[in-house]
């Protein structure tokens, strides 16, 4: 029963990795890029989890997985913010459009 | 937990540094500076205490065990700390020129407007000096690393808003060094990932008693001591990475002398007193690090003789003093290469503020010219420029005090007599004149050249004639810049007393073996700096007297042009980096720009990064390297065609990137998990 | 079983989340995830982060997505990717069977080393770390406020350097 949760957690950790990769190469709205990232963080917390879980040193993992939410939190966050304005400053979200916009001939940078 | 002082002598700093990082914007000039001073000052006095503590401690070593920080398996870091007998020399050394440089910094920068925040940087600099030298274990150790490291950047670029683009000049010469240091360190984590792989501990006596059970030459130790010493090359400014240090002199002078002569540099020759016991048992990195160290002492002494720029001398000189220092520990002569340390950063630290009181007060005295309307006529060709040599002299009479601490601060780098730096250099000497012969006679004529090119400096600044409306008008440096200097040339006076030949107080507090003292070396390295000095004198004592239309003619120069050119620059080993390695990258990022849709961080990277480097292309030699940089170039640019299609600066191509690497890294986990 | 189904819900609601049209159901499906997620780990014994994570995963981060979608309006269109699917999909896949190669000789060795609780651990042993992070924390809120508050004052377009 104990191993069939196992099992479950590591199926879950690389559906969730797996997702989250698929998400970051195909999708091109900046906010969807940040939901990945969340679905990332998701599994990373678990993989945490269940490798402590695992080797028997749940409370150890649990510590750590609080790191990886936090930290995962403040990129959700930052990245939402960053997002924002973006929307403001540039009137768009997608990552094409963008990535136009930010290209600068380097001619221009050259003789500065 | 009891608290041992070692914890404040790098607390303090720490703490000096917060107060003014949250104060600094409502406290008024000299006071960010007093804060600097006590804190570095009280660290001074902690280290003493620290140091006292060594002696009665069990075999000579006190642990201090701070707080848990990597716990991994079998990776046990935390942050502990390590006092003994070297580490708490190099303590007192530190915090004691420190807290002078400190002083004399406060007079330095008077008036800049970033006041305050030199001060942070200084004391986060000593704290993370402190921390690198005090560490317990390699990680620890490579976080102070890492902080001199970024501390260095900083204060290089610390003027990063001058006009006329020196500004700019002075941000490159930062990213320079950290560039630099940054291949040096690569090889210092290699190291560091092979000492872990193999002991299963980072920690010093860990490491050490595991290495001691392999057999002497065993490759292990040489690839690891091979690793450690590409990192020590970098922050030491030894070939092949010596090319940052004459350019690091844009910073601010007190930086110059604390950062760039007196500690960080000697990062990298700590490094090798600290794992000492591995390069003993790996013969073949000892014979590298004496041939390094050898080759560096001439290089850059020669250099040195050719520079005009006050400072670039003395960074030359630093890179050659460094050599000394490297090759002693390649020839496993510890005790004197510490001796030659601290003595250096004594009278390189007295050299430098010697000579940053000059500028300063050339600096000065053109400000002044500039204000008044009446002196601007010659402003055409020779712009004033404050540290070349070529417009001072005759500052003997201007400046008596700095002439006098100069004076000493030169004899001592000459090696003369009774002065701190004879008694090290000779150290030296006497140790290669009995294990490497060959050694000896190469560094006896960098000592020489060593006496030569601090001579000719010591006429071009002092005597003759003012030959310029600065060098005429410039007067002596306040008393706050004055008395730092009186203190470090006392300590140049005495300093030979730490340790003198046959038993003195440095090797018994290290608990070496005593060195012998030969005789027929001490009057060899006598006479070479007299030889030295004597032939300065009769070359350029004579020009600069005869030179009554006060123009600087190097008597040198006009015999051998060519030579002295490439002398100046550094033996062109710079140019030949330029031409190889980046261009053949700056090639690569121009066929990448061509691809459809150009990178946006590629750009940056590759464009703000390389202007200079274009500009000092333009005017390259065209003859030279030519063969080797179109193999390297061609090769890179067919590299660069096959990738440039990836190069389209959107997140998801970024990511397909980054799983390809992954993928890569993953296959071989797998493959040599499944031959495991 | 409990846990199986809670594995398939996450799933599920993941693959919904980056595959819906509309912003605000997809910040929603998010939310499922999340308590698909803390379900899970309360079941493997982690009981504080599965608090954790329902709270912080269920409740604050979709109130951010909604937030910050509420700022700028709503976008809903899902233009083709620049990556093919199946290309993008594969290379996943390829990555993720790697990764279960690397990791295959699972050690269940060792159970209860440590009879210490999550509260010991994280109180005591890893205090430094916990400083940190409430200072990181403070440190995302004040640099959020400070973005979002100097576009209030200028108008779009005009972002110069301070």
């Amino acid at each position: 029963m104990i191993i069939d949760m196992y099992a479950a957690g590591i199926a879950a950790v690389f559906g969730l990795l797996g997702i989250g990769l698929y998400g970051l190469m195909t999708l091109r709205n900046l906010i969807k890029v940040i939901l990945s990232l969340q679905i990332i963080g998701k599994a990373a917390v678990l993989a945490v989890v269940v490798a402590g879980s695992i080797s028997g040193e749940i409370a150890v993992a649990q510590s750590m997985a609080a790191s990886v939410i936090v930290a995962d939190t403040l990129v959700a966050v930052i990245g939402l913010a960053l997002a924002v304005q973006m929307q403001r400053c540039h009137g768009s979200l997608d990552l094409r459009t963008l990535s136009m916009k930010f290209h600068t001939p380097p001619e221009a940078e050259n003789g500065g | 937990m009891p608290v041992h002082p070692v914890i404040l002598v790098i607390l303090l700093p720490l703490l000096g540094m917060l107060a003014n990082l949250s104060l600094a914007h409502r406290l008024r000039e000299p006071i960010p500076g007093l804060i600097a001073i006590t804190a570095a000052g009280s660290a001074f006095f902690a280290a003493l205490w620290a140091a006292g503590t060594v002696g009665a401690a069990p075999d000579g070593v006190v642990h201090v065990h701070l707080l848990e920080w990597i716990a991994v398996g079998a990776l046990q870091v935390p942050w502990a700390l390590r006092v003994d007998a070297l580490s708490a020399a190099m303590m007192v050394m530190i915090t004691g020129v420190g807290t002078l440089i400190h002083l004399y910094a406060v007079g330095y920068m008077r008036g800049d407007s970033r006041y305050a925040r030199f001060f942070v940087y200084l004391n986060l600099f000593l704290a993370a000096m402190l921390l690198l030298i005090s560490a317990d274990n390699y990680l620890v150790l490579f976080v102070g690393w890492e902080g001199v490291g970024v501390c260095s950047y900083l204060l290089i670029g610390f003027w990063f808003d001058k006009p006329h683009g020196q500004g700019v000049k002075n941000s490159t010469a930062g990213r320079k060094a950290f560039i630099v240091n940054r291949i040096g360190d690569a090889g210092l984590l290699i190291g560091f990932g092979l000492l872990f792989w193999n002991f299963d501990s980072l920690q010093f006596d860990a490491v050490f008693a595991g290495a001691s059970l392999l057999p002497a030459g065993d490759p292990l130790l040489v690839a690891i001591t091979i690793g450690l010493l590409l990192g020590a090359l970098g922050k030491s400014a030894q070939i092949p990475l010596f090319v940052w240090l004459p350019e690091a002199m844009a910073g601010p002078t007190p930086v110059s002398a604390l950062i760039h002569a007196a500690t960080m540099v000697t990062a990298g020759v700590f490094l090798i007193l600290r794992s000492e016991v591995l390069f003993t048992l790996a013969p073949v990195s000892q014979s590298l690090i004496v041939a390094i160290g050898v080759l560096t002492a001439l290089l850059g002494a020669s250099a040195a003789v050719a520079q005009r720029d006050i400072k670039r001398t003395l960074a030359y000189s630093t890179i050659s003093q460094l050599g000394f220092m490297m090759a002693a520990v390649g020839m496993g002569a510890y005790t004197a290469a510490l001796f030659h340390l601290i003595t250096h950063a004594c009278f390189k630290a007295l050299l430098f503020l010697s000579a940053g009181s000059v500028v300063h007060a050339l600096e000065g005295a053109a400000h002044h010219a500039a204000d008044s309307p009446s002196t601007h006529a010659g402003q055409g060709d020779d712009a004033p420029f404050p540290q070349d040599m070529r417009q001072m002299g005759g500052l003997r009479r201007r400046m008596p005090l700095t002439f006098w601490t100069y004076t000493i601060g030169a004899l001592t780098l000459a090696g003369v007599a009774p002065l701190a730096g004879y008694f090290s250099k000779d150290a030296i000497l006497g140790w290669a004149a009995e294990h490497d012969p060959a050694a000896f006679l190469a560094l006896a004529a960098a000592a020489g050249l060593t006496a030569f090119y601090v001579g000719r400096q010591w006429i071009a600044v002092f005597f003759g004639a003012p030959r310029s409306t600065m060098a005429a008008s410039a007067v002596e440096s306040p008393s706050i810049m004055t008395r730092p200097l009186l203190l470090l040339a006392g300590l140049c006076l005495v300093g030979g007393a730490l340790n003198l030949p046959g038993g003195g107080a440095l090797t018994g507090w290290l608990g070496a073996e005593e060195e012998s003292f030969h005789l027929s070396v001490a009057i060899a390295s006598l006479t070479l700096a007299a030889g030295g000095l004597g032939l300065a004198i009769l070359i350029y004592g004579r020009a600069v007297h005869r030179s009554a239309d006060a123009v600087w003619r190097d008597p040198l120069e006009t015999r051998a042009e060519r030579l002295m050119k490439v002398m100046r620059q550094g033996w062109w080993i710079d140019k030949l980096y330029r031409r190889t390695f980046i261009r053949a990258f700056k090639r690569m990022g121009l066929a990448l720009k061509a691809a459809e849709e150009t990178e946006l961080v590629f750009d940056r990277l590759t464009y703000l990064g390389y202007n200079r480097l274009t500009e000092a292309l333009a005017d390259a030699d065209e003859t030279l390297f030519e063969g080797l940089e179109h193999s390297t170039t061609d090769f890179v640019q067919e590299l660069a065609g096959a990738s440039e299609r990836t190069q389209t600066g959107q997140l998801n191509w970024n990511v397909v990137g980054i799983i390809g690497g992954l993928i890569v890294v993953f296959a071989i986990v797998a493959t040599i998990g499944a031959q495991r | 079983m409990l846990s199986v189904a809670a594995v398939l819900v996450m799933l599920f609601s993941a693959l919904l989340s980056i595959s819906v049209r509309w912003l605000l159901t997809a910040a929603l499906w998010l939310a499922v995830t999340s308590a698909g997620t803390a379900a899970l780990l309360y079941m493997l014994g982690a009981h504080e982060i599965a608090v954790i994570e329902f709270s912080v995963g269920t409740g604050l981060v979709p109130v951010l997505f909604v937030f910050a979608m509420s700022l700028m309006g709503r976008a809903s269109s899902m233009p083709t990717p620049i990556i093919p699917r199946t290309a993008a999909g594969g290379l996943a896949l390829l990555c993720l069977a790697l990764l279960g190669l690397t990791l295959l000789p699972i050690n269940t060795a060792g159970q209860d080393k440590f009879p210490i609780t999550f509260s010991q651990i994280l109180w005591q042993d890893r205090s430094l770390d916990m400083l940190v992070q409430i200072v990181l924390i403070f440190a995302g809120i004040i640099s959020v406020l400070n973005i979002l508050r100097r576009t209030d004052t200028e108008p779009p377009g005009s972002r110069h350097d301070h």
